[in-house]
C-alpha cells in the first residue's frame, strides 16, 4: 500500500526529471510528457518527426536524468534481429567450449530505436517481445529485461523511400505516438543559443533513480478512475470504429479499422499517468481528452479513400472527441 | 453508516425526488390541462361538467395518476449512482473527485486514494447537494400544474356562470338546468307551454323520460341545489307536498296558496278561530301580522304578512292537525274548491270540489263522479280520506272499447294535471297535458326554477310534446 510519503517522493522525482529534461530540450512539452507517461505506464513511445528536431537528444536526456542504462539502435535495412537482441557466441575457456549469450542493445533501461521503419519487418519484430513482455528469447532461453524498461522508437514521416512501415501488430505495442513538430521561432532561438555557446549542450545528471520510477508506477497504478470516465474512454475507442453507433461521419467514411481494446487500456493507463504528472489524485476528463490523440493516432487505419484524400487521423480524433460525451 | 455513505445515499435520494418532481412537473400540467380543455369543450357543447364531490374525485384521480406514473418512471429507470455522481462532479468543478471516491470505495482498490479524496469531497458536499434541486422551469411547470388543477376544480362553477341566460330560451330548447321563461300573459303562457310541432322532435330526442327523472332525482338530492336552498326547510316542503297542513307553518303556506290563486284574502271562520287561538302565544312582532290577517286585508297585504311570518323563522305553537285539516277543507268548500292546480278556480267556473264524503268513500265512485263533471277535467285536489283508504291510483273507465274485451279501465294518479283521454281521436285515447294547470301547481309549490323545468319537461316527455 502506498503512502502519502510515497506519493510525495514520486511526485518530487518526476518534477526534477521534467526540469532536467527541460534544461536540454526546448519546447516539445507534449513529447516529453508522452515519454514520461510511457515510462510510468510500462509503455513504449513512437516518436515521429523529421530529422534534426531533437528526438534522439530527448531520449538521451531522459536516460541521463534517470541515471539509467541507455542504448541506441540505428535501424537500417541490413540490420538483423541478432544485432538487436544479441546472440550466443562460442567461447573457449580452459579447453572447454561453450555458448555464451552476448546481450544486444535491447538489454538496457532506455532503448532508442532510431528510424525503426528502415529495418526489415523481421528485424522490427525482434523488438516485439522486448516491448510487450519485457523479455528476450534466444535459442530457447528467455532473458528478463531490467526495469524500468522503455523503448522509444523514431521514424521519419517524409523519407519513405526504402522504408518498411511498421506492421499493425507492432504499432499497437506502442503505448503512445508523439508527433515531434518543428519548434516555434522563440524555441528555435533558445535552441541555437544553448547549442552554440561555450559550454555547448550537456546531458543532465541523474536526478531520479530507477526506484523512483518503479515507486511512481505503483502510485500511478492505484489512481482511481470514475466509472463514468472509464465508460467514456471505452466509448471513445468504440467511436473510432466505422461500424460503431458512436462513430462520427468521417470515421465511417475514412477509417478501415479502429483502435483495439489495447487502445482502451492505454487510454486509461496514460490518463492516470497524466493525472499524476498534473498533481491530481484521480483521473479527470481532461486527462483522457489530452491523451486521446497520442494514444490512438497510430491505431487507426485509414481506408483507401482516406489515404487517397490525405485524411489526417488527428482530425478524425477531434471529431470523436466532439461526438462522444461523458454522460 | 459512514458519513460518506450517508452522503451518497442522500444524493441518490435527492436525485430520485428531483426526478420524480420533474416528471410530475410534466405530467401534472399535461393531465390537468387536458382535463381543463375537456371540461371547457364539454361546456361548449352544452354538456355540463361534473361538480361537487365528483370533480374532487376526478382531481384526486388525476393527481394520483400523475404521481403514480412519475413514480413508475423513476422506479423503472433507476439512476446509475456513478453517473449521477459524475454529473455532480461536472457541475461543481469537473475534477471527478466525488465519482472517483465512490469508485475507489466500491472497489476497495486503494485505501490511500480514498483517504486522499475524502477531505476534498467533504469540503464540497454542500455544493453537491445544492445542485440536486428542481430547475426554475420545472418549478414553474409544477406551479402551472397546480393552477390548472385549481382551474379544473373551479371549472364547473366557471361553466355555470358562463351558461346562457336561462330566461332567453323556450321550453324544451334549453339545457336541463335552465329555468322556465317568465310568462307575462295568458297568450304568452299558451305559446310557451305548448311546444309547437318543430319542437316536438327535439323534446322527444333530448327529454328522455329516464334522463328527466334522473335529473330530477339529482337536483333533489344535491345539497347545493337551488331547490333546497329556496325552501325554508325540509319540514316545510313536506308540509307543502303532504295531504294537508299539520302545523301552523303549513297552514300559512296553504293560506298563501289559496290567496294567490283566488286573489281574495278573506278568511273563513275556522281560519280566524285558529289564528285567534295562536295569537296570544306568539311573539309581539308576529302577533301584529297575525292580527293584520284578521282585519280583512287586501290580497297583496295578506301575502306580505304571511311572507313576513314565514321568513321570521320563529317556532309557532303546535296546533291540532285535525283542526287544521278540517279548517282547510272547510275553507276550500266555502271559498270554492281550493285547488292550486285548477286555474279556473278564481273565476268560479271550476268544477265543484270533491265532497268530503265522496272523498272518504271508495275511489271508484269518486273517480266516476269526476268523470261526469261537465268540464270533463279531473279536479286535482288532495285526497282527504283516511290514509289507509287512500288509493294511490284512481280507477276510471275510459270511453272506448278494445275489441271484444270491453271497456278500458284506466288508473290515474291523483294530482297529475291531465285531461281525460279523448276517445274520439283517430289514434285512440290520448292524454293532453294542461300546461296552464301544471304551471299553476308548480307555482303554488314554490319549487326551484330548475325543478320547475324538469317537471315541465317530464310532462312534455310523457305526452310527446303535449299531443
Amino acid at each position: 500500500m502506498i503512502t502519502e510519503k510515497d506519493l510525495q517522493r514520486a511526485r518530487d522525482a518526476f518534477t526534477r526529471l521534467r526540469e532536467a529534461i527541460g534544461t536540454v530540450i526546448v519546447g516539445h512539452d507534449t513529447v516529453v510528457e508522452a515519454a514520461l507517461v510511457a515510462l510510468l505506464c510500462r509503455g513504449n513511445v513512437l516518436l515521429e518527426g523529421v530529422p534534426g528536431l531533437g528526438k534522439t537528444l530527448l531520449v538521451r536526456a531522459l536516460a541521463g536524468a534517470l541515471g539509467l542504462r541507455f542504448s541506441r539502435i540505428q535501424f537500417t535495412p541490413d540490420l538483423m534481429p541478432a544485432d538487436i537482441i544479441g546472440t550466443d557466441i562460442l567461447t573457449e575457456e580452459g579447453g572447454h567450449r561453450e555458448f555464451e549469450f552476448a546481450a544486444g542493445p535491447v538489454f538496457a533501461n532506455i532503448v532508442l530505436a532510431d528510424e525503426v521503419n528502415r529495418a526489415t519487418p523481421k528485424t522490427q519484430s525482434a523488438l516485439l517481445e522486448a516491448m510487450q513482455e519485457r523479455t528476450v528469447t534466444v535459442r530457447g532461453h528467455t532473458y528478463e529485461l531490467e526495469e524500468p524498461y522503455i523503448v522509444l522508437a523514431t521514424q521519419n514521416p517524409i523519407e519513405m523511400e526504402g522504408t518498411y512501415p511498421l506492421p499493425e501488430a507492432q504499432v499497437d505495442r506502442f503505448l503512445l505516438k508523439a508527433i515531434v513538430r518543428f519548434p516555434s521561432i522563440e524555441e528555435l532561438d533558445r535552441i541555437t543559443t544553448r547549442n552554440t555557446d561555450a559550454e555547448g549542450m550537456a546531458i543532465p545528471d541523474a536526478v531520479a533513480s530507477a526506484e523512483d520510477v518503479l515507486l511512481a508506477r505503483d502510485v500511478v497504478a492505484e489512481i482511481p478512475v470514475a466509472e463514468a470516465l472509464r465508460n467514456y474512454a471505452s466509448r471513445l475507442v468504440l467511436a473510432t470504429h466505422p461500424d460503431s453507433e458512436f462513430a462520427p461521419p468521417r470515421i465511417r467514411d475514412y477509417v478501415e479499422y479502429g483502435a483495439s481494446p489495447r487502445a482502451a487500456i492505454a487510454l486509461i493507463m496514460a490518463a492516470k499517468a497524466r493525472a499524476f504528472l498534473c498533481g491530481e489524485v484521480n483521473v479527470r476528463q481532461e486527462d483522457i481528452d489530452a491523451i486521446l490523440e497520442p494514444a490512438l493516432i497510430h491505431r487507426l487505419i485509414l481506408n483507401f479513400r482516406g489515404e487517397a484524400e490525405g485524411i489526417v487521423v488527428a482530425d478524425l480524433l477531434e471529431d470523436v472527441l466532439e461526438k462522444v460525451t461523458v454522460l | 453508516m459512514a458519513p460518506l455513505d450517508r452522503l451518497f445515499d442522500d444524493l441518490a435520494r435527492r436525485d430520485r425526488r428531483v426526478r420524480f418532481l420533474s416528471w410530475l412537473a410534466v405530467l401534472l400540467p399535461a393531465t390537468s390541462g387536458a382535463l381543463l380543455i375537456l371540461s371547457l369543450t364539454l361546456h361548449a357543447f352544452g354538456v355540463p361538467f361534473v361538480a361537487g364531490p365528483a370533480s374532487g374525485i376526478i382531481l384526486a384521480t388525476v393527481a394520483v395518476c400523475a404521481s403514480t406514473v412519475a413514480s413508475a418512471v423513476v422506479a423503472l429507470r433507476p439512476v446509475n449512482l456513478a453517473t449521477l455522481l459524475y454529473r455532480l462532479d461536472a457541475a461543481v468543478d469537473g475534477e471527478a473527485r466525488l465519482s472517483s471516491l465512490h469508485e475507489v470505495r466500491k472497489t476497495g482498490s486503494s485505501r490511500f486514494y480514498e483517504e486522499a479524496l475524502t477531505p476534498l469531497v467533504e469540503e464540497r458536499s454542500s455544493r453537491y447537494a445544492m445542485i440536486l434541486r428542481l430547475t426554475r422551469g420545472a418549478r414553474l411547470r409544477v406551479l402551472l400544474g397546480l393552477v390548472l388543477v385549481a382551474l379544473v376544480a373551479l371549472s364547473p362553477w366557471i361553466g355555470a356562470s358562463l351558461r346562457p341566460d336561462r330566461v332567453a330560451s323556450g321550453p324544451g330548447s334549453e339545457g336541463f338546468l335552465a329555468a322556465p321563461p317568465e310568462v307575462e300573459s295568458e297568450e304568452e303562457l299558451d305559446e310557451t307551454a305548448e311546444p309547437d310541432a318543430s319542437e316536438e322532435s327535439a323534446v322527444g330526442d333530448e327529454a328522455v323520460l329516464d334522463d328527466v327523472l334522473e335529473n330530477l332525482r339529482t337536483s333533489r338530492t344535491n345539497p347545493d341545489d337551488e331547490v333546497v336552498e329556496e325552501l325554508p326547510d325540509a319540514a316545510r316542503l313536506e308540509e307543502m307536498q303532504g295531504d294537508g297542513p299539520t302545523t301552523f307553518v303549513g297552514f300559512l303556506f296553504e293560506l298563501s296558496e289559496r290567496i294567490r290563486n283566488s286573489g281574495a284574502a278573506e278568511l273563513s271562520a275556522e281560519e280566524r278561530s285558529l289564528i285567534s287561538e295562536i295569537l296570544p302565544e306568539v311573539e309581539e312582532e308576529l302577533a301584529a301580522d297575525l292580527e293584520g290577517l284578521l282585519n280583512d286585508p287586501s290580497a297583496d297585504e295578506a301575502q306580505e304578512r304571511i311572507e313576513r311570518l314565514l321568513s321570521a323563522d320563529a317556532s309557532f305553537p303546535e296546533i291540532d292537525a285535525d283542526a287544521l285539516a278540517s279548517d282547510v277543507s272547510g275553507n276550500a268548500e266555502s271559498v270554492g274548491a281550493f285547488d292550486p292546480g285548477d286555474p279556473q278556480t278564481p273565476d268560479g267556473e271550476s268544477v265543484s270540489p270533491s265532497d268530503e264524503e265522496g272523498g272518504q268513500g271508495d275511489a271508484e265512485g269518486d273517480a266516476t263522479s269526476r268523470e261526469h263533471d261537465e268540464e270533463g277535467i279531473y279536479p286535482v285536489t288532495d285526497f282527504d280520506g283516511p290514509e289507509d283508504e287512500v288509493p294511490e291510483l284512481v280507477e276510471a273507465e275510459l270511453p272506448t272499447e278494445i275489441g271484444e274485451s270491453g271497456g278500458v279501465i284506466e288508473y290515474i294518479t291523483q294530482g297529475v294535471p291531465i285531461e281525460p283521454p279523448e276517445g274520439d281521436s283517430e289514434d285512440g285515447p290520448a292524454y293532453v297535458v294542461d300546461f296552464e294547470r301544471m304551471r299553476s301547481i308548480l307555482d303554488a309549490r314554490t319549487i326551484s326554477a330548475d325543478a320547475y323545468e324538469i317537471v315541465q319537461r317530464y310532462f312534455e316527455a310523457i305526452t310527446q310534446g303535449g299531443t
